[in-house]
């Protein structure tokens, strides 16, 4: 007990900072009925991780990812997961495989995440800091 | 050997595609995924384990997992597993779990059925090879002995609570049934129990089973802290009636490049043995898929019976400590290689390659095995 509470200390000692969120290369958006502007990183998390599976007004929160071989999907896991895609595919497994749940679909474009998110009033999802999103979809600002 | 191999693949693909019409992944509320995986395992001497003297290909596995969501709250779920143990040829299918789960919110859940154990880190994703750097679990707590079995026969509730700032805790609180196969090394008690290459598997449960883990996620990223306990009424063929309580604790960072686990668990109140367990891993990615680890992994035991009551090899086999080290190459999470090198010294998971020479004259207190293969997930 002794040795696993100095590991936890040890290990706590080269826990790096977490990233600075302004230099995401990628803007969260969601379908614009839901009246969410703003979220924090760790709430976006949640919501991607499926602890949180729904929004505070009750609707039903539907998360929808990027291919883990896309940059965009790096960069998001990254700011938002704080670790990297491989770190977040291994929480997968875990949650699969002790039948705790299912990773989100995944869209292998921008537009294909934008259509998603603007046919269900629930949807969450990200695309490139450039893309136009459109009608249906809104952005919502992301605090660290 | 190779006709069991090439039945046990073929069958979890047979069942893979009858699972899953169409795609793998396909369907909007039927999700099917899997594991695997297959090893060669050699040792010097001694059998170990996956691993024999002769050289074993007979280490195979394969797993299917389908969950259902007919409602919103409403979840079915189930996974069983096809098995291939060098020291046991027979092709195992084991229902690994299958329950049905409503969720009323995210921090309570309730589950009834056939519901994964939730004992420490391991506990619940026993095979699952593409989340460990060893294709073994280690043995002191996840092998063959009484703390963790497959599945709890019974019910369970289940949630995550956040605070906010990285701090959450997942809880299972979980009541019923436990039972298991507990692999015993030449002692030869109960006689209607085959004795296969030195090694004995002997029923062993616990009813009214009461147990609880929790697990702390800290504001550092990847470091998790979290302990498990349960208490319950033996049964199977030691301690029969006793109630007795197992308790352990663990802690984890996973954050690539690194993963750091250390676990200790040990059982109470059990009148005949007493027996503690811990293990330190680590693993780091020096390049790419390349990663090396090491494991320190030790049982003790301590029998309690005097000893004019029990033959003196027995106590031959009250110890194991496995050194292992891992040379390992990721293709991608879900499919990894792995070239694993364990010194054993004692002989609580280890049996001597001729019965009778365990018997009678004792064996080998260490071993080496030699481990390489392959484990997936998808």
């Amino acid at each position: 007990m002794k040795t696993l509470l100095l590991a936890t200390f040890a290990l706590s000692l080269f826990a790096p900072d977490a990233p600075a969120l302004p230099e995401a290369h990628f803007k969260v958006v969601v379908n614009a009925d839901n009246p969410v502007n703003e979220l924090e990183a760790e709430q976006i998390g949640r919501l991607f991780l499926r602890q949180d599976t729904r929004w505070r007004n009750g609707t039903a929160a539907e998360p929808v990812d990027q291919s883990a071989r896309a940059t965009i999907r790096s960069d998001f896991s990254t700011k938002i997961h704080r670790k990297p895609v491989s770190g977040i595919q291994r929480y997968w497994q875990k949650q699969i495989f002790s039948g705790r749940g299912t990773p989100p679909p995944v869209s292998e474009s921008d537009d294909a995440v934008l259509s998603f998110v603007r046919s269900r009033p629930g949807a969450i999802g990200y695309v490139s800091a450039d893309a136009e999103v459109g009608d249906g979809v809104k952005i919502v600002a992301v605090s660290p | 050997m190779k006709t069991s191999i090439v039945r046990c693949w073929t069958a979890g693909a047979l069942l893979t595609l009858a699972a899953a019409p169409g795609s793998t992944q396909g369907l909007e509320n039927v999700a099917v995924h899997g594991f695997g995986g297959w090893a060669f395992a050699e040792t010097d001497d001694n059998s170990y384990l996956i691993g024999n003297a002769e050289g074993a290909y007979d280490n195979a596995a394969f797993a299917l997992n389908v969950t259902a969501r007919p409602t919103e709250n409403l979840s079915i779920i189930g996974q069983f597993e096809l098995q291939q143990r060098a020291e046991f040829p027979d092709l195992e299918t084991v229902l690994d779990y299958g329950f049905a789960e409503w969720k009323f919110a995210d921090t309570l859940r309730l589950r009834a059925g056939r519901v994964k154990h939730p004992f420490g880190l391991y506990g619940e994703t026993f095979n699952v090879g593409t989340l460990r750097p060893f294709y073994l679990l280690p043995q002191s707590i996840y092998g063959p002995e009484r703390y963790t079995a497959r599945s709890v026969d019974g019910g369970a509730l289940t949630g995550n609570l956040a605070w906010g700032e990285g701090w959450s805790v997942r809880y299972d609180l979980y009541g019923g049934r436990i039972s298991g196969r507990l692999r015993i090394s030449g002692i030869g008690v109960p006689e209607e129990e085959p004795l296969q290459h030195g090694l004995q598997e002997i029923p062993w449960g616990f009813d009214d089973v009461v147990g609880l883990r929790a697990n702390l996620s800290t504001p550092l990223t990847g470091l998790s802290v979290g302990g498990s306990f349960y208490r319950g009424v033996a049964t199977g063929f030691f301690s029969v009636g006793e109630t007795e309580k197992v308790v352990g604790v663990h802690v984890e960072y996973d954050l690539e490049p690194w993963q750091v686990r250390a676990e200790w668990a040990s059982i109470f109140d059990d009148p005949i043995v007493r027996f503690d367990t811990y293990y330190v891993e680590v693993a780091y990615k020096v390049w790419k898929g390349l990663q090396l680890a090491v494991r320190w992994d030790s049982w003790s035991g301590d029998i309690k019976l005097p000893p004019e009551l029990l033959p003196p090899f027995v106590y031959d086999i009250q110890d194991s400590e496995d050194w292992g080290l891992a040379v390992n190459y990721w293709l991608d999470p879900g499919f990894v290689i792995k070239l694993n090198y364990h010194m054993v010294e004692g002989n609580r998971f280890a049996s001597a390659p001729v019965p009778d020479d365990q018997l009678t004259n004792g064996f080998e207190k260490d071993t080496s095995m030699l481990v390489l293969g392959a484990q997936f997930s998808f």
